[in-house]
């Protein structure tokens, strides 16, 4: 278990444990001897074998070619499908236990699937050491669940696996040593019994973490209604959702993954088409567009930010002023001011944590949790009434989740309402006011904070009413 | 966080154009002793105007992900509507007299075909690359079709432009590099040029944070189409005549400039400086050649190598800049 | 889709049968395709004097225009052919294209006359007829030697397309009739692409670097528009006679040509006989589908030269001053 915070450095070692990026001193042992030279091409030699956190899968080919490439077996000059069938079987069913046809093009699996594929393909290059760079991001709980399944099968056959990851669960589900890192240091090592959860916190952050489990402040009784929502339906993954959010309330929004929780944001947003009754402010909202939506105070921090919010090849500051850049025009009319539009971005910068190497670098410099704090600072500094959150924390360490959430408490006391839309049942629990859960794109149910059980979400969430 | 200011990917390449200019310059300064002198510098300046204007127009149109392959097209198109709707032909003489007219009636329409292709872009959603492509054959068509395919001499007005002197040098090089500055204020400090850059970098992006795309389109494919306009204009009052070549092949030109000043072809990252720089860079080479007496076959060979080396300057500064590829950097990062 | 493939099908069977039919119903007419190059000033007129000497046979006229693309000329060809015209009139882009596209034509039984651009083999087209662009350079390159009369002389020679038989060839004797003349300097020679923006551009600069230049060869009239815009720019248009004035030589004979010999700025203008070649094209081709073999099997017109002197009496045989 390799586990640190995000920035500190587990994915630089991963890039030299394969091959990637050189070492500017030190050596790397493997299996007694000295492995000088260790590059992309011989890191399969050695048998390590590298699961990055970008899946690099061609996707317009089938599982079997993926397996196989670049050495695709051959009989008579051409390619052996048997075999290459025969190969894929035994890897996926046998060392992993997943049943995949071989023959299926990657693009139409799921990302669970595809991690599956990533795996067996390390695995068919005879790997003995296997490294999982933050393997569950992209997955939902059943298909963490099979990657776990898998990663013991392994285990129990003799591989050796370096799990990447800042996720607390999934050290102590999985991990039999655990190596600390921070500010690319080791900071701390031990079995999983000799440390404990506080003392794991501790060497990842670095200092205590303030109570996570703070209750959001009350909801005034008098607080006006800022996000009134009736009958929302988008005529495929949404069905009469109908909500209303106060002033100051944090409304959780729970389902399984395709319940159509982000469908929902987006149709609000009008990102999609659909019809139903919104009114923001006690106004009608009926000509939806981002656009229209950002002038009324309503923002969505969506779930694939880094995809759908933020310009990789543009600069941290124009990232940050992107929604807002009216105002900051100055003198001369119709410019904008650059001195403000700096000070505008560093004071958001500084408040949400976010490490850049300047705020002139392009924002593919940041590293993804804080593209992710960046893209959040952006939306929220600029005041909206009423913000939906979708996966607010996904994919960010346990520090700047920490912070998040205290962010979120914080602008919610100060009257901004929220809709948070998350996979987290603590999250969920931990910061709303109500959480409504949805089934198959309908409301099955709400729950309120005091009867708040993780098993209540659940029930309701996969099976649309209770037990 | 590092307080030491880093040159920027498009700073390196301007440098290493820059170098090139230079390079290109000693060379044939040594070859002909009238290259570097200041009546020279005048024609290449002049002669580099219409490329100038029209590739500062490409450079919005490429930063947000577009590409104009009508360009040309528009400038041909513009001024055949501009003389037929406000010259007065002699059949004696074969001139066609224009009347100061031609100046808003050329880059009117300019805006306006321009504009049209966006609204192909916009409503067909079609890639640029096809749309442009289509609408170069029906803008040069419709050019072809009134003035009939012929040599058109003009006289008037229309020649004002692009040969009236201000303090020695030519108006068209003071409008120019007029236009050039725009651009480079329009992309750094006015809200539509750095929508346009978010655009280009990430269409999606654009649309959640809530910029109008559709308009930001409309914007730059209007801007190209003035600019080929106004190209069209000063090559036409400079020559003397409308010929039905007019324009022909601008879009290659232009677009090279464009691309080799250091503009992404893929959106999102523009330098305006770096398009000034190229056209300058390639108008001298061909200046150069004629002031050397060059082998008229080597004019190509020439132009391709000076383009090479300026690209491998490029990426040579490039790796310079970074200590390794890209990617490493990325992966270190 | 099926349903669209079918459609698609039936569509083009339809429209397969009324070409077929129409084809049969006129199948006791002429006609003639003529497959361009390319749209420009000449071009125009060449079209136009197609078109009359056609219809003086009575015969009709099916036009395309390849717009320099040698692809599209081939299709186009290609199409004349499968809609069965009685012979086929060309101007050919890709001179080398051209034998592969006349060799299928005349296959298919289809006379195939090549006008204006000669292809690289003769042999492969029914007849060929066009100016004679080495006549025309060599004419130019001997005024040249006269005007420079033994003393040093700086030109300027302007060259058309350098993938062009026209532009090559115009250059080509123009050096041959002067390499003899050590006298004269060629200072530069700018190729231009046909482009009277190139032309400009590359005059400038060359009067840049020779301030002293004595002669301009501007080997097709579209040039000159370019070129006077610098002399006039440097006090230079002047008519000839004038001590500052600069020699020019042009080919072609249009009516802008004509315009600049009657104005005296130019010195020498050499017309190519457009209608005369024209004629005998269509004659030709006419012929050839009638089985009379085409003799000789190519003609090369050499241009009619004429001067400010001699304008006047020469009027009546160039096309540019009557038009």
């Amino acid at each position: 278990m390799l586990v640190g915070q995000n920035g500190a450095g587990k994915s630089t070692l991963k890039n030299i444990l394969s091959g990637l990026v050189a070492p500017d001193t030190g050596q790397v042992h493997l299996a007694g001897r000295v492995a000088t030279r260790l590059s992309a091409v011989n890191a399969d030699r050695f048998g390590i074998g590298t699961i990055h956190q970008e899946l690099s899968l061609f996707e317009n080919l089938s599982v079997a070619e993926n397996i196989h490439l670049p050495h695709l077996p051959q009989r008579l000059g051409r390619v052996d499908r048997r075999t290459m069938e025969a190969q894929t079987r035994l890897v996926l069913r046998e060392r992993l236990g997943a049943s995949i046809d071989p023959w299926t093009p990657v693009e139409e699996l799921s990302l669970g699937e595809r991690q599956m594929v990533e795996i067996a393909k390390a695995i068919h290059r005879s790997s003995s050491i296997l490294i999982l760079d933050e393997p569950t991001t992209c997955l939902n709980l059943h298909e963490r669940a099979r990657l776990f399944s898998a990663v013991r099968r392994l285990r129990k056959q003799g591989y050796a696996i370096i799990y990447v990851t800042h996720f607390m669960e999934e050290v102590y589900e999985l991990g039999d040593q655990i190596v600390v890192l921070r500010d690319g240091r080791v900071v701390g090592t031990g079995t999983a019994a000799e440390m404990p959860r506080e003392r794991l916190t501790h060497l990842m952050v670095g200092h205590d973490l303030a109570a996570m489990t703070a209750a959001p402040a009350p909801v005034a009784v008098d607080a006006p209604v800022m996000l009134e929502v009736e009958q929302l339906t988008d005529g495929a993954s949404v069905w009469d959702v109908s909500f209303r959010i106060h002033a100051g309330e944090i409304l959780g929004l729970a389902g399984l993954r395709g319940a159509g929780r982000s469908e929902v944001a987006e149709t609000l947003l009008g990102l999609r088409h659909g019809q139903g009754n919104i009114r923001l402010r006690g106004r009608p909202f009926s000509e939806r567009s981002p656009r229209a939506a950002m002038e009324r105070g309503l923002v969505l921090v969506s779930e694939d930010r880094r995809r759908d919010q933020a310009f990789l090849s543009r600069t941290v500051r124009e990232n940050l002023s992107a929604p807002l850049l009216s105002r900051l025009v100055g003198a001369p009319p119709g410019f904008l001011r650059l001195d403000r539009e700096r000070e505008y971005a560093t004071r958001t910068t500084a408040a949400f944590d976010v490490h850049h190497p300047g705020l002139e670098a392009f924002m593919l410099a940041l590293s993804g949790g804080n593209q992710q704090k960046a893209i959040i600072g952006r939306w929220l500094q600029s005041d909206p009434a009423v913000c939906i959150l979708d996966e607010p924390t996904k994919g960010v360490d346990i520090g700047a989740r920490a912070e998040m959430h205290r962010l979120i408490r914080e602008r919610a006391a100060a009257g901004m309402a929220f809709l948070l839309i998350s996979s987290d049942l603590p999250e969920l629990i931990g910061l709303a006011h109500r959480v409504l859960v949805l089934h198959k794109g309908r409301i099955a149910g709400e729950v309120p904070r005091a009867g708040a059980q993780p098993n209540r979400i659940l029930s309701l969430a996969s099976r649309g009413r209770e037990e | 966080m590092t307080t030491r200011r880093r040159l920027s990917r498009t700073g390196a390449q301007l440098w290493s154009l820059t170098a090139v200019l230079l390079l290109v310059g000693i060379g044939f300064a040594s070859l002909s002793d009238r290259f570097a002198d200041l009546d020279n510098l005048r024609n290449v300046l002049l002669q580099a105007a219409p490329t100038m204007i029209g590739a500062t127009g490409m450079t919005l149109v490429l930063a947000a992900r577009g590409i104009d392959l009508s360009i040309g097209a528009i400038a041909n198109l513009s001024l055949a509507l501009a003389i037929a709707l406000s010259g007065t032909r002699s059949e004696a003489t074969l001139v066609t007299d224009t009347t100061w007219l031609v100046y808003p009636i050329a880059l009117l329409s300019g805006l306006l075909f321009g504009a049209l292709n966006a609204a192909a872009i916009n409503i067909l959603r079609l890639t640029p690359l096809i749309t442009t492509l289509g609408t170069l054959a029906v803008y040069r068509g419709l050019g072809l079709h009134i003035t009939g395919a012929a040599l058109i001499p003009v006289s008037g007005p229309i020649l004002s432009f692009g040969r009236a002197q201000v303090f020695d040098f030519g108006l068209p090089v003071f409008a120019a590099l007029m236009i050039a500055a725009m651009g480079w204020l329009f992309l750094a400090q006015v809200p539509l040029g750095r929508q346009l850059l978010a655009l280009g970098g990430s269409p999606r992006s654009a649309i959640e944070t809530g910029l109008r795309a559709e308009r930001l389109i409309v914007l730059a494919y209007a801007i190209s189409g003035l600019c080929g306009a106004a190209a069209g204009l000063i090559t036409v009052g400079r020559v003397g005549v409308v010929n039905p070549d007019l324009g022909d092949g601008m879009e290659f030109t232009v677009i090279t400039a464009v691309v080799l000043g250091g503009t992404s072809l893929f959106g999102g990252r523009a330098s305006v400086l770096g398009t000034v720089l190229a056209s300058l860079l390639l108008t001298a080479v061909d200046n150069g050649m004629t002031l050397t007496g060059a082998n008229p076959y080597a004019y190509d060979v020439v132009r391709g190598f000076v383009l090479l080396v300026a690209v491998s300057a490029d990426a040579v500064s490039t790796y310079m800049h970074t200590r390794g590829s890209p990617l490493i950097r990325e992966l270190r990062a | 889709m099926q349903k669209r493939i079918f459609g698609l099908s039936l569509a083009a069977g339809l429209m397969l049968t009324a070409v077929v039919a129409i084809g049969l119903a006129n199948a006791d007419e002429m006609t003639i395709g003529v497959a361009f190059d390319k749209i420009e000033p000449f071009r125009v007129a060449e079209k136009k004097a197609l078109t009359d000497a056609i219809a003086g046979a009575h015969a009709k006229m099916v036009f395309a225009n390849a717009d320099k693309d040698p692809q599209r000329q081939a299709s186009q060809v290609d199409s004349l052919v499968s809609q069965g015209v009685t012979a086929i009139i060309v101007i050919p882009w890709d001179i080398e294209a051209a034998n592969d596209l006349a060799r299928s034509a005349i296959a298919s039984g289809i006379p195939f006359v090549s006008l204006d651009q000669a292809p690289s083999d003769l042999q492969s087209v029914t007849y060929h007829v066009g100016g004679d662009p080495c006549a025309d350079g060599k004419v130019a390159g001997e005024f040249f030697v006269k005007e420079a009369a033994g003393k040093p002389f700086k030109l300027l020679e302007l060259q058309g397309g350098l993938a062009n038989d026209n532009g090559i060839r115009r250059s080509k004797c123009l050096d041959e009739a002067l390499k003899a003349a050590l006298n004269i300097t060629i200072v530069a020679r700018v190729p231009t692409d046909w482009n009277p923006q190139k032309a400009l551009e590359g005059t400038e600069n060359a009067m840049q670097a020779h301030p002293d230049l004595a002669g301009i060869y501007a080997p097709w009239n579209d040039a000159l528009q370019g070129v006077f815009s610098v002399l006039k720019e440097k006090g230079r248009l002047v008519p000839v006679g004038v001590p500052t004035h600069i020699v020019i030589v042009s080919i072609d004979g249009t009516p802008l040509g004509c315009k600049a010999v009657r104005e005296r700025l130019i010195d020498l203008e050499i017309a190519t006989p457009l209608p005369e070649m024209c004629y005998r094209a269509v004659v030709a081709a006419i012929k050839a589908a009638g089985g009379t073999k085409a003799e000789p099997h190519a003609e090369f017109l050499p241009g009619i030269p004429y001067g400010p002197g001699d304008v006047k009496e020469m009027a009546s045989k160039v096309w540019g001053c009557n038009s």
